[in-house]
């Protein structure tokens, strides 16, 4: 790919031809991929140990279930965001996130998956809606049995469809490219791979088809992406702190999805690039573009911050105090200092300079410090409401503030579990979908072309209406 | 861009400064009738500093009515010119180009006309040098816990810069108007040109102050509107005292200024006869950008009105209750509602709505009905419930000197425009000659793709 904007050493993109080739080869495994499976489905059993230790203490003791439920947010705020990232690109016809999209696209499908396994034990964690503050506003149909389960029943469903619109807009995506296995891969996809390629042998409408039902499925998954932060914010982190009222919250929690999201494809896209040998897909281009996405989202972040902490600090309301005590300055400040410091000043003080940004280093290794600083943010967001002992009550007292507690050894098996499952599946699924958008790429090289700008070789980029 | 045609330098130095340096007799009406809808806004001016505010309808407890929300709606309309010009300059969208001056201009306007309100609204106006810290030996200062004393500090910050903006951008134009004028134009040209004679080092400094100028003005593009909002949101008023006012407010202020552009691009592409410059393309890029910016207002208004009765406290209730199913607040509601996002929305879905001059012209007029509007039912509302004890709930009733004043804010922004345009080329000339040389065609199939070289 073209090496960036005002770089000088331009460099001609990858042919369809190429990109074909290294499309189908990036299915082939190497030598570090048996050694990666086993180890990271080792994690992965590790971690569906500590579920099953959390599981037989039962859900009575909430605060036991903090870490479990912040592991939730962050796969919710990260990995499971990065779809949104393929179609906003996809909306906004951004060239450079052609090579990328496939891959980003996985990744939500996959954390999809583990996100609705991750979700059902969670529910019955959550307790009932009487007497506490809830958006669903105590809806008539909560009968008395009901309400313990309903509401988390609506965001069960809305994790299912949300993970369910992650594979199907990954599946329409690869149909051109499961296509071409099926009729190019000699040694042979198979039944599966013929039958996922549903007759594709792209006709103008199919293409057609494809093209508009990745449109209105990109718009339609960041709206409901959007709108699961909000149920997931305020049913299992809000509303169990009795007196937070926060309209801000889903908002910020949603924006800092965002950064998450941006920052994990990043670290993504290198990885990619470094052990997946697409030196030639993922250049600087690929690095860049997003970076500038992590300074917006990095600023947006404090700004978020500021307005929430602000409104309520100079208020100066009895419960407003102690909401700032549960959740910015009591017992658990550490969580909100580290969380804080790493997502604002650190990432935004690195990545404002352009070397760091315009580098194909630099953004991911960025990107790692608020991966870090999002999680202590779950924890703190989770977590401490987790620890609340009355989540009823029109108002919190300071005798009410929920402390988080380290984690225990089930915490830890339960964390490196989940990411552990979450990279397995990748890993696994890149045996089937070729990592690169093929028919992505093709169609990026038909609307690139050399052009020469005064005594500058630049490219020259169509955008068809 | 689709639609473009190949225009010399010549003929974009004839087309865009023929209004400069040309008075047509439709200008002198215009700025006429403009003169006299002032001079009736004046009028009332000096009535309410000669009798009072008591000639207004604002009275305990709806201390705040028309002249805010229409001071919060201005400071609204001037985000118009940072999300056009500096966003889509750091983004390089190509489309920008005839959009940036027109936007920036609207901006400094409305920013102005903005901040005059406050001193409007101040009853004895010519106490309002008590906002600024300039006296050392009385040791009365300012109280700086006070929102409103936030207020001047944001606005003159994005004034400045804005204008600052508005300059650089302008300097090439003026060089041109410059070598092309005589007489007591010429000297003014040269005096502002600051000898811009389009050496390669002047070029990349004006380039360099303007990506500068763009990044450097976001912040402050967002401080301000945000520092607007805690005029409300640091209040303990019903349904202001929200975390979520700021991006709200912003976001919302977003909206009603791009529609705001739109609506002014296609009055100037009527009015100046700009039709090879502003397109049906640059209309479906206003309307797909407003698409996205709609949703995401509409978005954190759900959110206000959520969470605003979450906790179900009574006099919340009472005041949406009062938004929602009482005359005349619920009419203005849903023509708030309908006429700030579901008609204009649904109608921007349709390409061929948006690529229509004469729809997007009147969606986007549609939008900023709908934003005062809502500003209106922000402000009034829960004042008139401010507090818990019924007996002290009010009602407003506003009066001609404010209608006056609304109307005669309108006036003053668009006199202003015209007047702009009147001694400066309202689309920048260099940037309509940079965009001709960057433009290309790839040929793909049988069909030639307009295509944009990236430097």
């Amino acid at each position: 790919m073209a090496s960036g904007h005002g770089d000088h050493h331009y460099e001609a993109p990858p042919s369809a031809e190429e990109a074909l080739r290294d499309g189908i080869a990036s299915l082939q495994s190497g030598p570090r991929f048996r050694p990666t499976v086993i180890v990271l489905a080792v994690l992965s059993v590790l971690g569906v140990v500590g579920v099953i230790i959390r599981i037989t203490g039962g859900f009575d003791d909430r605060a036991a279930w903090g870490y479990y439920a912040a592991v939730f947010g962050y796969l919710l705020t990260t990995a499971m965001g990065a779809p949104v990232l393929v179609f906003a690109t996809r909306l906004a016809k951004g060239h450079w996130a052609r090579p990328v999209r496939r891959a980003a696209a996985l990744l939500g499908a996959v954390s999809g998956s583990v996100a609705v396994l991750w979700f059902i034990p969670m529910m019955f964690t959550l307790p009932p809606f009487e007497g506490r503050n809830n958006i669903w506003f105590d809806w008539p149909l909560s009968g008395r049995w009901l309400s313990s389960w309903a509401p988390a029943g609506f965001d069960l469903v809305a994790v299912i469809l949300l993970a369910g619109l992650a594979w199907a807009a990954l599946w329409a995506d690869s149909i051109p490219d499961l296509a071409v296995l099926r009729d190019r891969w000699a040694s042979g996809p198979g039944a599966l791979v013929t039958r996922l390629a549903r007759g594709w042998i792209g006709t103008t409408n199919q293409w057609f088809m494809i093209t508009s039902f990745l449109v209105v499925m990109g718009a339609f998954y960041i709206m409901f992406w959007i709108f699961l932060h909000m149920m997931v914010s305020a049913d299992f982190s809000m509303s169990l702190v009795p007196g937070w009222r926060s309209a801000i919250y889903p908002a910020y929690h949603a924006l800092s999805g965002l950064q998450g999201t941006v920052a994990v494809c990043l670290v993504l896209f290198y990885l990619l690039r470094r052990f997946g040998g697409l030196e030639r897909y993922l250049g600087v281009d690929q690095f860049w573009g997003p970076s500038k996405l992590l300074l917006a989202t990095t600023i947006l972040m404090f700004y978020f911050t500021f307005s929430d902490f602000h409104t309520f600090w100079y208020g100066r309301m009895p419960n407003e105090q102690a909401i700032l005590h549960q959740i910015y300055t009591g017992p658990n400040q550490w969580f909100f200092y580290i969380a804080f410091t790493l997502c604002f000043p650190v990432t935004f003080l690195l990545i404002i300079w352009n070397p760091i940004r315009k580098s194909v280093l630099g953004p991911p290794l960025v990107s790692l410090i608020p991966l870090v600083g999002l999680f202590f943010d779950r924890i703190r967001l989770y977590a401490g409401p987790y620890a609340v002992p009355d989540p009823k009550g029109h108002e919190l007292h300071l005798s009410n503030i929920g402390v988080i507690g380290p984690p225990d050894i089930a915490d830890v098996f339960i964390i490196v579990g989940a990411f552990a499952l979450v990279a397995l599946l990748f890993i696994l699924m890149m045996r089937l979908i070729p990592i690169i958008s093929i028919w992505d790429v093709r169609e990026g090289t038909l609307l690139h072309q050399e052009a020469t700008l005064v005594r500058l070789r630049a490219p020259a980029i169509a955008k068809p209406r | 861009m689709q639609d473009r045609k190949d225009l010399t330098d010549a003929k974009i130095n004839r087309d865009l400064l023929d209004f400069v340096l040309v008075t047509p007799f439709w200008f002198w009406v215009t700025m006429l009738f403009l003169i006299m809808v002032l001079t009736v806004a004046a009028y009332a001016f000096s009535m309410i500093v000669n009798y009072g505010l008591g000639l207004t309808g604002l009275n305990r407890p709806v201390q705040w009515g028309f002249l805010i929300t229409n001071f919060v709606f201005w400071v609204g309309i001037s985000h118009a010119g940072v999300m056009i010009s500096a966003i889509l300059r750091l983004t390089q969208a190509e489309w920008r180009r005839p959009v940036t001056r027109a936007a920036e201009v609207l901006t400094v306007f409305a920013l102005a006309t903005a901040a005059l309100h406050p001193v409007l609204h101040a009853g004895r106006p010519w106490r309002v040098y008590f906002e600024f810290p300039y006296d050392f030996m009385r040791g009365v200062w300012p109280q700086v816990k006070s929102a409103l004393v936030w207020d001047p500090s944001a606005i003159f910050t994005y004034l400045s810069s804005s204008a600052m903006f508005v300059y650089i951008a302008l300097l090439p134009d003026l060089a041109v108007a410059r070598d092309r004028s005589t007489g007591w134009k010429h000297t003014l040209y040269s005096m502002l040109s600051l000898g811009f004679r389009g050496t390669s080092r002047q070029w990349r400094l004006q380039l360099i102050a303007g990506i500068l100028l763009s990044a450097l003005i976001l912040p402050v593009f967002v401080s301000v509107h945000s520092i607007v909002s805690f005029d409300f949101s640091m209040a303990l008023v019903p349904v202001w005292h929200s975390t979520v006012f700021p991006p709200y407010f912003v976001i919302g202020a977003v909206h009603s200024g791009v529609s705001a552009v739109a609506t002014l691009m296609a009055i100037l592409r009527w009015v100046f006869k700009l039709e090879d410059y502003i397109t049906p393309d640059h209309f479906d890029a206003l309307g797909r950008l407003l698409l996205v910016v709609s949703t995401v207002w509409f978005y954190f208004f759900i959110l206000e009105f959520v969470y605003g009765i979450y906790m179900r406290e009574s006099v919340e209730l009472e005041v949406n209750n009062l938004r929602v199913f009482v005359w005349p607040f619920n009419l203005m509601s849903v023509v708030f509602l309908l006429t700030g996002y579901f008609i204009p929305v649904t109608l921007w879905l349709f390409k061929r709505v948006r690529r229509n001059i004469v729809w997007m012209f009147w969606t986007s007029l549609l939008v900023n009905v709908g934003m005062w509007l809502e500003r209106f039912l922000i402000i009034i509302p829960g004042l008139a419930l401010k507090q818990p004890l019924t007996f002290s709930w009010g009602e407003y009733f506003p009066q001609p000197v404010e209608f006056a004043l609304v109307i005669g804010s309108f006036a003053l922004v668009i006199a202003g425009v015209f007047l702009f345009s009147k001694f400066f080329p309202i689309i920048p000339a260099f940037d309509i000659k940079e965009g001709q040389i960057l433009k290309s065609q790839i040929k793909v199939g049988r069909r030639d793709v307009p295509a944009l070289i990236h430097e």
